[in-house]
């Protein structure tokens, strides 16, 4: 084959070498660019083996029991307090499923029905606390919330559980002792009150002014001991499940307008007017209505308390459905931020004109609440620097013209 | 009816006492104070109170028992019996009064006030 002079054999063979070199050195760089990548990922791989590690660590030391599970509920994660806490077999991540581990769960509980039924009727996005009780006695707080990827979208479902026994049995103890305490204490005030009631009154003899004022400060000191003391004792009792309810159904105007009635003398001392709006007309409820005058007069009494002088707290009653909201507003300063969520606990108070005879026990909204709760009702508020609403929910009751 | 003659039955010592006086010092009676249902029992007959303050709650022989005892006894059965409770609620005095109390008095009570609550209670019963 006759060769041309480009690819003759003299004039190729430097192209040649030319072009090797050029292919050595493209694959020099190629060489080292790969090798730089798999550094590159080597280390994101030590990097990612670590933080793993250490999610995994900050897992095992979490005072909870910890189970991540995928969209598909597959064992993503799980800490080793799970064995510990629920004395069953550790879960091993994709080998065992989710629902043989609440199953072995479910049978350490008093309810294993509505144990299984928590972990089955969620929704994907639902976030849920609830209290399960285990044979043993020990009592376990379950938390669930969905796992979001940075993107925002749902990746999994965490769940968290916490014995809360030793928290439960505290609680129970310090209310055992406080309604010990309380009841010891109601024999020996009503003596006290009514003794020197009986000095107060003159009735054994006169005294000198200086000492009926300081007799007369004893008893207002001795009504505000007995104030609480029966209201530690109501509380109790309404918990408990001891307070007789007796229930009627009755239209709920004529209520609303008992309590303001009632209310009225302590708005005059504080300068504060009530004011009824119509609003949710011919609703009946089924109440105790002694119980639920006493909810409504508390929350006016603390409106009252807290309003200007000159000021109007209003009373609305308002239909949301199949239950009735009754609300109780005023234009105070609002309910200290910091402060909200204490609200309904016993004994919280926020800073009040703290004379004896006004001054609240601290466990007024305590009582509201649990009367509320068993009438059926929700309880709850709204605050800002405008003003406080309280407000609870009844369902509405039908066909209740007049009283049953 | 203003009664001269009182008994008191109160199982609690700072309780009967903080009424005696009421009674004798403000009501300006006569007052017989013992403090359970049996002494009241033996003594009701003896005294011959016009009217008897009777405790409801009391350890032993409790005040409702005592009511139906002094109800079943021809020598006391006349006498009024007002009973001094805490558990005062309507359905409540209903049934003290279907087992014969004439009246109610709510614990806790304004002692200053006890003399005129027995005097009403008892001007209801003649009236």
């Amino acid at each position: 084959m006759p060769s041309s002079p480009e690819t003759g054999p003299n004039k190729s063979l430097p192209a040649l070498q030319a072009r090797v070199a050029t292919l050595e050195q493209l694959l020099d760089v190629y060489e080292r660019s790969v090798l730089d990548q798999a550094a590159r990922l080597e280390a994101e791989q030590k990097l990612l083996r670590l933080q793993t590690t250490l999610l995994e660590s900050q897992g095992e030391a979490s005072p909870d029991a910890v189970l991540s599970v995928s969209r598909g509920r597959r064992i993503l994660f799980s800490n080793r307090r799970i064995a510990d806490l629920w004395g069953i077999k550790q879960p091993l991540p994709g080998l065992d499923s989710l629902s043989s581990v609440f199953e072995a769960m479910a049978r350490t509980t008093t309810d294993p029905a509505s144990f299984l039924a928590g972990t089955e009727s969620l929704a994907e996005d639902a976030e849920h606390r609830e209290e399960c009780l285990l044979l043993d006695g020990r009592t376990f707080e379950r938390y669930t919330a969905p796992i979001r990827g940075s993107d925002g979208m749902i990746v999994g479902r965490i769940w968290c559980f916490r014995d809360v026994s030793a928290a439960r049995r505290v609680a129970q103890l310090k209310d055992e002792f406080i309604s010990n305490v309380s009841h010891e204490l109601r024999t020996p005030l009503t003596a006290i009150r009514g003794s020197l009631g009986l000095v107060a009154g003159e009735a054994v003899g006169r005294m000198p002014e200086e000492a009926r004022a300081l007799v007369e400060m004893a008893c207002r000191g001795c009504d505000r001991l007995e104030r609480i003391v029966n209201d530690i004792l109501d509380v109790e009792k309404i918990e408990a499940g001891q307070m007789e309810f007796h229930w009627q159904v009755l239209p709920l105007g004529p209520l609303l307008e008992q309590a303001v009635k009632w209310s009225e003398g302590f708005g005059d001392r504080y300068g504060v007017s009530y004011l009824v709006e119509a609003g949710a007309p011919g609703a009946s409820v089924r109440v105790d209505p002694d119980r639920l005058t006493a909810v409504i007069t508390n929350l006016l009494s603390n409106a009252t308390k807290f309003s200007p002088r000159g000021g109007t707290v209003t009373l609305r009653p308002e239909r949301r459905g199949d239950r009735i909201r009754i609300s109780v507003q005023d234009h105070g300063p609002g309910i200290p931020e910091e402060f909200q969520p204490r609200v309904f606990e016993k004994f919280a108070q926020a800073e009040t004109a703290n004379d004896m005879e006004t001054a609240g026990t601290g466990l007024g909204l305590s009582i509201a609440r649990a009367i509320v709760l068993r009438l059926g009702g929700e309880i709850g508020f709204e605050s800002d620097r405008n003003g406080t609403t309280f407000w609870f929910d009844l369902p509405e009751w039908p066909g209740g013209a007049g009283p049953s | 009816m203003n009664p001269s003659r009182v008994m008191l039955v109160e199982d609690e010592p700072s309780i009967r006492r903080m009424c005696q006086v009421a009674l004798e010092r403000v009501g300006k009676w006569q007052v017989f104070a013992v403090s359970s249902g049996q002494e009241a029992l033996e003594r009701a007959p003896v005294d011959r109170p016009d009217v008897i303050l009777l405790d409801v709650m009391m350890p032993g022989m409790d005040g409702l028992t005592t009511l139906e005892r002094l109800r079943s006894d021809d020598e006391t059965k006349h006498i009024p019996v007002i009973l001094l409770t805490a558990r005062a609620q309507a359905h409540e005095v209903t049934e003290y009064r279907k087992l014969g109390a004439d009246g109610v008095i709510r614990k806790p009570f304004d002692p200053m006030k006890l003399p005129d609550e027995v005097r009403r209670i008892l001007a209801e019963l003649g009236a």
